[in-house]
């Protein structure tokens, strides 16, 4: 019998102990975050950890690992599966929490409808990568080699032309051809989820042999990660924003508004974010320069928009699942306690300008008992939670 | 039953219809421009439609009546008196309402043309116009031109219309308090149901029963508040009617039992869930001998019906299409089934036998751990169902082994 977990008070300073939104499918889990943990001791350990929301909406969270989260409740398989992916993580960001829960959803541990979604969305991630390094190619020719008339992707020749100019280029920044290569890969990656190879069914640039950002998004909302994010909030705001000028029966004791508000701040300050993240690619010289120097800085840079977003995607999906003022009215009591709180880090990122009461809880549900997720209605929210997965994938 | 070869196809048709064809008759006849005798062959169907609830098509009627729905009545069992409307008086009273609508009349027609009435949120949202101005032109004097095809009478008509007019001024108030419920997840809102009550009660008390069986069909726990003024006469009596209907209109036709055994074993454990609650609420209201007589008796019935249903939806959607050799495995039809089985068996537990539905749901998971099931579902497939019919635990075993 492990012991009896104990609550302890949350205020994140930073993004990575915040964690990253764990998509699991166990409805007494809801709005868990997994990040690293670090024990000092002979030697450092690190391993990972569970922050599990206080089930009864109160204050406090648990800092759990598996066997405690299994003294508060009974996780699904594919939860207990997902876990042991994340043990196995390098390192904990919400794009390795994202592709840890994707090649799970894709062996059908979430059903089949989430399996097939995965599988798109993994092929739709693959070329978007490819499209954004093909892309980010092309600029850096363009910069590098004005007078040359730049070959399109398509060309025969684009490979080794593209190779010959990182080589040209590589002494500048006092590395090889062939680091440089593997950095623009880097920065490809980093880059790809915010969408600089263009939105959904309009690819700016790019070859279609090479990549297709618009396979298996057949809901023509952006297929890259951030700029879809940014279109759920926005839709959900503006959605939520309706309903409660429709009644001022809907709202239930100012949550909707509390949840409105931090809504609309995280999508703001994430276009703000995103908008940056672009600019930075239009440059891509300096931005090679700049990731040349220190990879691993640029790339939590490039990263911040995801970092800042994560966890929102399952508060949206909620609301546009509730059709009836019944159903939004308990989505609102769902999501309430889900709104991600932002952590101090995030008001030292640099021209952002966010504002300080964004650090703050914006709402608390807390709830006498637990009858609308365990017995009967578990099993109907874990059905529910898998079709969200099929929906995020 | 006429000349039309059409009907009389479909009337053979009705004779032993399983769910499948069921609703395909109904899809057809929804589908007749226009219906005639049509509507004759749907009416002994109507336990089986109440319990089936297949999606139809929102016609203007069905709009005008949706917050009625569970006082609605065969003609037949219609009694002067009762707390029920006779169906026979829902087409004069719709087209009556419809034809004073004029205008706006179209414009519904317009805003229900090809949606159906699983489309809750449209019918709520044009009904809180709708039943307002319905109520209104119900009140009026004027009798509708077609009510002699109900054979009732002009007198029967002003008492049933201004009971409906009494029900549809309320049926927004009505969406609205069950919406500030959030789907039964906060308590019914103590002052908006008593302000309800006591609005009914002050307009037409004779209404009160009716609006009584329209509070607890949607939010059975709403039967406590109710209770709280049962020391005033009026709703003391109207609470006892609204109760009576309630367990009359599961007693008969074995509607209890149809209602488990019609549609999926989800709509089955939903419909187990529903009746449970209303049955335990029941229970907590005064009650003479033959109440409780009659409490007692749905409560055996109930729990048959969910051993029987259980035990045919074990058997025939999961255990025979694991072991027929020749079919062609359809895992999320085999998870439909199972999760149905699980929720099934914990609605039932509320009418009795937990261990024997603990007992078949474990020898259900056992069936997946053999060599037939290994042969034709991939090992997650198995884990899944195993993990529906038998928790996690059982699932992760296999995983390990």
């Amino acid at each position: 019998m492990p012991p009896a977990p104990t609550l302890v008070e949350h205020h994140p300073a930073t993004f990575r102990t915040r964690g990253v939104a764990a998509p699991f499918i166990t409805p007494l889990l809801a709005g868990t975050r997994v990040r690293e943990s670090r024990h000092s001791g002979v030697e450092l350990v690190v391993s990972v950890e569970l922050v599990v929301p206080n089930p009864s909406g109160g204050r406090g969270v648990y800092i759990l690992n598996w066997q405690g989260v299994r003294s508060l409740c009974q996780p699904t398989v594919h939860d207990t599966v997902l876990f042991q992916r994340f043990s196995r993580l390098d390192t904990i960001t919400p794009a390795t929490v994202r592709d840890a829960a994707l090649a799970l959803a894709q062996e059908g541990y979430a059903g089949q409808e989430a399996a097939t979604a995965a599988r798109a969305t993994q092929l739709a991630d693959r070329d978007l990568r490819v499209q954004t390094h093909v892309l980010l190619l092309t600029r850096l020719m363009a910069q590098v080699e004005p007078k040359n008339a730049i070959p399109s992707p398509r060309a025969a020749d684009f490979d080794a032309r593209a190779s010959a100019m990182l080589h040209r280029l590589a002494p500048r920044f006092g590395t090889t051809g062939a680091q440089l290569s593997n950095t623009l890969g880097a920065m490809a990656d980093a880059y790809a989820p915010s969408g600089i190879a263009g939105p959904s069914g309009n690819p700016t640039h790019g070859n279609p042999t090479r990549g297709n950002p618009t396979r298996g998004n057949p809901t023509g909302r952006n297929a890259a990660r951030v700029p879809g994010i940014l279109e759920r909030l926005s839709d959900t705001a503006s959605e939520l924003r309706q309903w409660l000028d429709a009644s001022s029966d809907n709202d239930i004791a100012g949550l909707g508004d509390s949840v409105l508000a931090a809504m609309i701040s995280a999508r703001d300050t994430g276009e703000k974010l995103l908008d940056r993240i672009l600019r930075a690619a239009d440059d891509p010289v300096a931005s090679l320069q700049r990731w040349t120097l220190d990879l691993a800085a640029s790339q939590m840079a490039a990263m911040r928009c995801e970092w800042l977003l994560d966890g929102w995607e399952q508060l949206c999906l909620l609301w546009q699942t509730a059709a009836t003022d019944a159903t939004k009215r308990a989505a609102l009591l769902e999501i309430a306690p889900l709104v991600p709180v932002l952590p101090q880090e995030a008001l030292h990122w640099p021209d952002l300008n966010v504002p300080a009461s964004a650090m703050e809880e914006a709402c608390r549900v807390t709830s006498q008992q637990d009858i609308w997720r365990t017995g009967a209605a578990a099993f109907a929210m874990i059905e529910r939670n898998e079709k969200l997965r099929a929906m995020s994938a | 039953m006429g000349r039309d070869p059409q009907l009389r196809a479909l009337n053979r048709e009705i004779q032993s219809a399983d769910e499948t064809r069921i609703r395909r008759i109904v899809a057809t006849i929804d589908a007749m421009k226009r219906r005639g005798e049509a509507d004759a062959l749907i009416a002994p169907l109507r336990p089986r439609l109440n319990a089936l609830r297949p999606p139809r098509p929102l016609r203007f009627a069905r709009l005008l009546f949706a917050p009625l729905a569970p006082l609605i009545v065969p003609a037949s069992r219609w009694r002067a008196g009762q707390p029920t409307i006779p169906r026979t008086a829902i087409p004069p009273i719709a087209l009556h309402v419809q034809q004073a609508l004029g205008a706006d009349a179209a414009d519904i027609e317009g805003a229900i043309n090809g949606r159906t009435t699983e489309e809750t949120d449209l019918i709520v949202r044009l009904g809180r116009v709708m039943w307002p101005e319905a109520a209104r032109i119900l009140l009026q004097p004027a009798v509708p031109a077609t009510w002699d095809s109900t054979g009732l009478s002009e007198t029967v008509y002003a008492t049933l219309a201004k009971a409906i007019a009494a029900l549809l001024a309320e049926a927004p108030a009505l969406e609205a308090i069950f919406a500030q419920t959030a789907n039964n997840r906060l308590p019914p809102p103590r002052p908006s149901i008593e302000a309800l009550v006591g609005r009914v009660a002050a307009a037409n008390p004779a209404v009160l029963p009716m609006a009584v069986v329209l509070l607890l069909d949607r939010m059975p726990q709403a039967a406590a508040i109710v209770a709280e003024r049962m020391d005033q006469r009026p709703i003391a009596e109207a609470t006892d009617k609204a109760a009576d209907l309630l367990l009359r209109q599961l007693s008969e036709n074995d509607q209890a039992e149809q209602q488990i055994a019609a549609g999926s074993l989800a709509d089955a454990a939903e419909a187990t869930g529903r009746i449970a609650t209303l049955l335990r609420h029941l229970e907590k209201t005064e009650a003479g001998s033959s109440r409780r007589d009659m409490l007692q008796d749905l409560r055996q019935r109930l729990d048959a019906g969910c051993r029987a249903r259980f035990e045919s939806g074990l058997r025939d959607e999961l255990l025979a299409p694991l072991e027929a050799p020749s079919a062609d495995l359809c895992p999320p039809e085999l998870e439909k089934a199972a999760r149905g089985l699980r929720l099934l068996g914990t609605e039932a537990r509320k009418a009795g036998s937990g261990a024997a539905y603990d007992a078949m749901l474990e020898q259900a998971a056992g069936k997946l751990t053999g060599d037939v099931a290994a042969d034709r579902l991939t090992a997650v497939e198995r884990m899944r169902l195993i993990e529906i019919l038998a928790g996690p635990d059982a699932a992760l075993a296999l995983r390990q082994s």
